[in-house]
């Protein structure tokens, strides 16, 4: 209750200052929360928002698909593997290093200006994030419970949905947390480059008007929906997942 | 019955060139359906070694290991608990379901499972905490409960590794009288490890005195049952097994002694 109190209370001073900034400002420069809210619920209105947000999420959920298809086995072959991880792990590292405008750029001269391109790309930002995640659990696997399992003579199936799965399971939950953390950007980004339509189309379309209304209502809309997506399906995804654990609140 | 023939094993060399370390040397030892028997060890003598040959989960030895005339780990049909000595349950199980776990493992029949459950956790005093999680549970009650995962599959052997040594000294000697209790209920053959000469002294038919590898010496317990911590010849027993532990290894890594006022 403490802590909903709290963030409601900072979110409150951080809209009080979002208003008084622009109250200094002149109106086409930096509109106030009112000014983009109103925007947001006129392309509500006239639909342009689930026009463009609804082909967003679907490159982040094709994205994401292609980080996980990509990522997960990696992470699980370093994970059990030490000649795997050593081979690998400096190839993770400089995967995570290049700018994910890079990827973007060479998706769309390799692939051309299509949505494969866009989804491949977004694909490949977002895949060593998530093998760090699922490898990190891979090793954490206990030895221990394992020795148990097969001291009572389980076969590998009991063994990997009833010991092997819940231990990577966190792991996997960070993994498409942060996987998807990266992949929201990645997506705006790609869209910006190479997309005729979609949230990131828009954000740029709005900022080449210099219409600063629009650009801070569709930020809005993007910000709104991740948080929802975080604070809500996440954590109610974790709550029943995660429901033997001590605390799960943090 | 258990029979334990010539049994050696080596670990190979950590380095290419080291040399391979022997934790077992020609190890003979036969065990009576039902008999009680105490492994007393200090730590790196091979006694857990021994133990996970016993369990079949390592099969890479020299010699020859039969339970009821079956190699160790070689079928099925042969069914051993095992008890370590932390409580190796699955935090994410609730108590219920970790025995679910043991008994799908071991392939028991689904009919038998709600007979089998109310039976065990019943024998450990666990029968009102079902649903609960590990996590909820104390140490004495996590540990009774991997006792009743370990007899639920109703094996022919239970091997127990240190399984009180991480439990204060009033649960321990709760468990240690549990124990025999269960044994004297349900006859199980029982091999158990330990460091402790006392609580050898008080659980076993037989002490078998490890050290290095080999066995020493084997020591009948001649104590009637049931048996009371604060007998008095329970105690001179006690310093006789000490006294011999300490005569075999030289006095290097004597077991533990019994707490003053036990």
């Amino acid at each position: 209750m403490r802590e909903l109190a709290l963030r409601l209370v900072s979110v409150v001073c951080a809209l009080a200052a979002w208003t008084a900034l622009s109250r200094y400002l002149p109106d086409d420069l930096f509109p106030g929360p009112l000014a983009a809210s109103t925007a947001l619920l006129e392309n509500i209105a006239n639909g342009s928002v689930f026009k463009h947000l609804g082909i967003t999420m679907l490159r982040v959920a094709g994205g994401l698909l292609i980080a996980m298809v990509i990522g997960a086995p990696l992470g699980i072959l370093m994970g059990l593997s030490r000649l795997a991880e050593k081979t690998l792990d400096i190839w993770v590292m400089i995967a995570l290093a290049v700018p994910s405008l890079c990827y973007g750029l060479v998706c769309f001269i390799v692939l051309g200006l299509n949505e494969w391109a866009a989804v491949v790309a977004i694909g490949l930002t977002g895949a060593p994030s998530i093998t760090v995640n699922i490898w990190e659990g891979v090793k954490n696997i206990d030895a221990r419970l394992l020795q148990m399992a097969q001291a009572f003579r389980a076969n590998r199936w009991l063994v990997l949905y009833r010991v092997v799965l819940p231990q990577v399971l966190p792991y996997v939950m960070a993994s498409l947390r942060f996987g998807l953390g990266v992949i929201w950007k990645i997506a705006v980004l790609i869209e910006l480059l190479g997309r005729p339509d979609g949230v990131g189309f828009q954000l740029y379309y709005w900022y080449q008007l210099a219409d600063m209304r629009q650009v801070l209502a569709w930020t809005l809309l993007f910000t709104l929906v991740m948080l929802f997506i975080e604070l809500v399906l996440f954590k109610v995804l974790e709550r029943r997942l995660f429901a033997w654990r001590p605390t799960v609140s943090a | 019955m258990i029979r334990i023939t010539g049994l050696s094993k080596k670990f190979p060399p950590r380095r290419a060139g080291g040399a391979a370390l022997q934790v077992l040397r020609d190890i003979n030892l036969d065990i009576a359906e039902g008999e009680f028997v105490c492994i007393l060890g200090a730590s790196g003598c091979g006694k857990s070694t021994l133990l996970n040959i016993l369990a079949g989960l390592d099969r890479t030895h020299g010699g020859e290991v039969a339970i009821d005339g079956h190699a160790a780990g070689a079928t099925r049909a042969l069914r051993v608990g095992y008890l370590f000595q932390e409580d190796r349950l699955l935090p994410w199980r609730s108590a219920e379901q970790n025995i679910d776990f043991a008994l799908t493992a071991a392939r028991v029949p689904q009919g038998e499972w709600a007979g089998r459950k109310d039976r065990w956790l019943g024998m450990v005093g666990l029968d009102g905490f079902r649903g609960y999680f590990p996590h909820q549970m104390s140490g004495g009650m996590r540990q009774r409960l991997a006792l009743a995962r370990a007899l639920a599959i109703e094996p022919q052997v239970l091997l127990m590794d240190e399984p009180f040594s991480g439990l204060d000294e009033l649960t321990a000697r709760k468990m240690r009288a549990d124990i025999l209790r269960i044994w004297a209920e349900a006859r199980k053959t029982i091999v158990f490890v330990t460091h402790n000469a006392f609580e050898a002294s008080f659980l076993a038919d037989r002490i078998v005195i490890m050290a290095e590898g080999r066995i020493h010496e084997t020591i009948a317990v001649p104590l009637p049952r049931p048996r009371d911590h604060d007998d008095d010849a329970l105690f001179a027993l006690n310093r006789v097994v000490v006294r011999r532990f300490l005569d075999i290894t030289g006095g290097q890594d004597a077991p533990v002694q019994p707490h003053a006022g036990e």
